[in-house]
């Protein structure tokens, strides 16, 4: 019983840090180069000319906040919303450039288009991130537990976390 | 296990503020950083018209070819001027020439995936100082298909 | 545990295939000044391989460029580079140019090199087109002249197409920064002309072409 809620645990600690690394790592690679990352999403033409640098400036430093927001209890389950938040968005703005048949790349990255990955392995990590946040944020807002243990305390507090 | 949750209030504040505090490296970003983007309307897409939308119209149409010489050569839409980036200069006085108030011009390259026309027409927008240009959704491509579906 | 932080590292960072010809960059950003006429951007790559891999052909996206490898076969361990030759006349502003380099190995057989410039414009000329319809009044219109680096450009002599048009040069008081006033003798009838304004540009003279009509 005390195996099962350790290993959750550190999965859960897993997650959380690998989320969190994806989202920093996406929102710094745009912040050095902003301009680039407004060209990228001027290719997938949702918004307006002119509100993409707007967008461009903003976006990245969402992503660097919500990422390191995760390991800051009192801050957790914001950042979690606003990660699911920038997932869902993600997968419809890339869904919708597939739909009109862009031909772009995802600019997930930072640069408009310099050998990266397709738009459909883009969608599939964005849903892949999606599913990860969700399940971090149903851990931490679900059950009154669950509330509890997004306290910090190591699962069950009489037995010490097995390894 | 339920998939839907109302939304607790101390989220959405702590996202809120999230937000909030997202903005102060945003405005610092977006006043000093040396690669921030130019906010210029002449960088603007140039707006796209679909082939019905271009040859429907009430006023005359002047078409722009923005693909190669060779290219070109092989084939283009009836009455359509030559102009691509790299012979600008020569491409150019055709262009000039052909112009009268009232026409639209609309620039096509080779299908949808294509920049060139989009470079080419906003440069025309540009240098030329003229608002009436865009381009043609599905490019070259697009004109064959209309040929081809016509009775 | 070890095994469960691999396996979500792996599923978070995308799976570059193990390339045998190992590339110090593969997209650059050049630099470009006024007055340039060509760029030249040099790709360093080593054979990483135990094997030699020959070089099957190396595609410019356009026929703007002008590349060359050294040899077709490196050895392994064997160093070489991919020159691309970019003649710049005629294009201005921004510019994305690739390279497709292919080979024989069989898990990267083509890999991509991209060069991004910048292409400054020397003599930004706002607008080039000034025009005026039959029956309007034939007033004067002007059009502004910028020189990008004024200490490299000079504006010259300019010279009118046809007699019905004249054409004056204004110096602001901006250094580099001139108005060409342009008049109509009268608007009755369609004309097409230029007016051609001499630059030196980097000690080399050039011409830059307005084009003025009745239409």
């Amino acid at each position: 019983m005390a195996r099962g809620a350790a290993f959750e645990t550190v999965a859960v600690w897993m997650a959380r840090t690998a989320l969190a690394a994806v989202f920093v790592y996406a929102g710094a690679v745009k912040v050095l180069d902003p301009a680039a990352f407004a060209r990228a999403i001027d290719h997938f033409r949702l918004l307006p000319h002119l509100l993409a640098p707007a967008m461009a400036v903003y976006l990245p430093w969402v992503e660097i906040v919500g990422g390191v927001g995760l390991f800051w209890p009192r801050g957790r389950a914001g950042a979690l919303l606003l990660l699911l938040g920038l997932c869902l968005l993600f997968c419809a703005a890339i869904t919708s450039a597939l739909a009109r048949g862009l031909d772009i790349s995802c600019g997930c990255f930072g640069d408009g288009g310099e050998s990266s990955p397709s738009l459909g392995f883009s969608l599939l990590r964005s849903m892949f991130l999606a599913l990860i946040a969700w399940w971090l944020w149903w851990r931490e807002t679900g059950t009154p537990a669950g509330e509890a243990r997004s306290a910090d305390s190591p699962g069950e507090p009489t037995h010490p976390p097995i390894d | 296990m339920t998939l839907f949750r109302i939304l607790p209030a101390r989220a959405l504040s702590q996202a809120a503020w999230l937000l909030l505090a997202a903005w102060v490296p945003a405005l610092l970003t977006a006043m000093w950083h040396p690669r921030r983007p130019t906010w210029g309307p002449e960088n603007a897409p140039v707006a796209e018209v679909t082939w019905s939308q271009a040859s429907g119209g009430a006023g005359q149409v002047l078409w722009i070819d923005a693909r190669s010489a060779t290219v070109f050569a092989g084939g283009h839409v009836p009455g359509a001027l030559s102009l691509n980036e790299a012979e600008w200069e020569q491409g150019l006085p055709a262009v000039v020439k052909a112009w009268r108030p009232g026409v639209k011009i609309v620039v096509y390259c080779d299908d949808r995936a294509c920049e060139a026309s989009q470079s080419v027409a906003r440069r025309l927008r540009r240098e030329l100082g003229l608002d009436e240009v865009s381009v043609l959704k599905g490019g070259w491509r697009a004109w064959l298909e209309a040929q081809h579906s016509k009775p | 545990m070890k095994a469960l932080l691999r396996f979500l590292s792996a599923l978070v960072v995308a799976a570059v295939p193990a390339a045998a010809l190992e590339w110090s960059v593969q997209g650059m950003e050049l630099k470009t000044v006024v007055g340039q006429e060509k760029a030249v951007a040099v790709f360093p790559f080593r054979n990483r391989s135990d094997k030699p891999v020959r070089i099957i052909s190396v595609m410019p996206s356009c026929s703007c460029m002008a590349t060359a490898p050294a040899k077709e076969v490196y050895a392994p361990g064997e160093a070489g580079e991919i020159r691309v030759e970019i003649a710049l006349s005629g294009y201005v502003g921004r510019l994305r140019r690739s390279v497709a380099v292919e080979t024989d190995e069989a898990a990267a057989r083509f890999a991509d090199l991209t060069m991004t410039l910048d292409i400054p414009e020397a003599v930004v000329l706002n607008p080039r087109f000034l025009f005026w319809e039959v029956g309007d009044k034939p007033e004067e219109k002007h059009l502004e002249i910028v020189a990008t680096e004024p200490a490299k450009t000079s504006v010259g002599e300019i010279v009118s197409s046809d007699p019905a048009f004249q054409a004056r040069l204004e110096a602001t008081g901006r250094p580099g920064v001139f108005r060409l006033w342009v008049r109509p003798k009268d608007t009755q009838s369609r004309i097409d002309a230029t007016i051609r304004l001499n630059v030196v540009l980097v000690g080399r003279p050039e011409t830059r072409v307005v084009y003025v009509a009745v239409k």
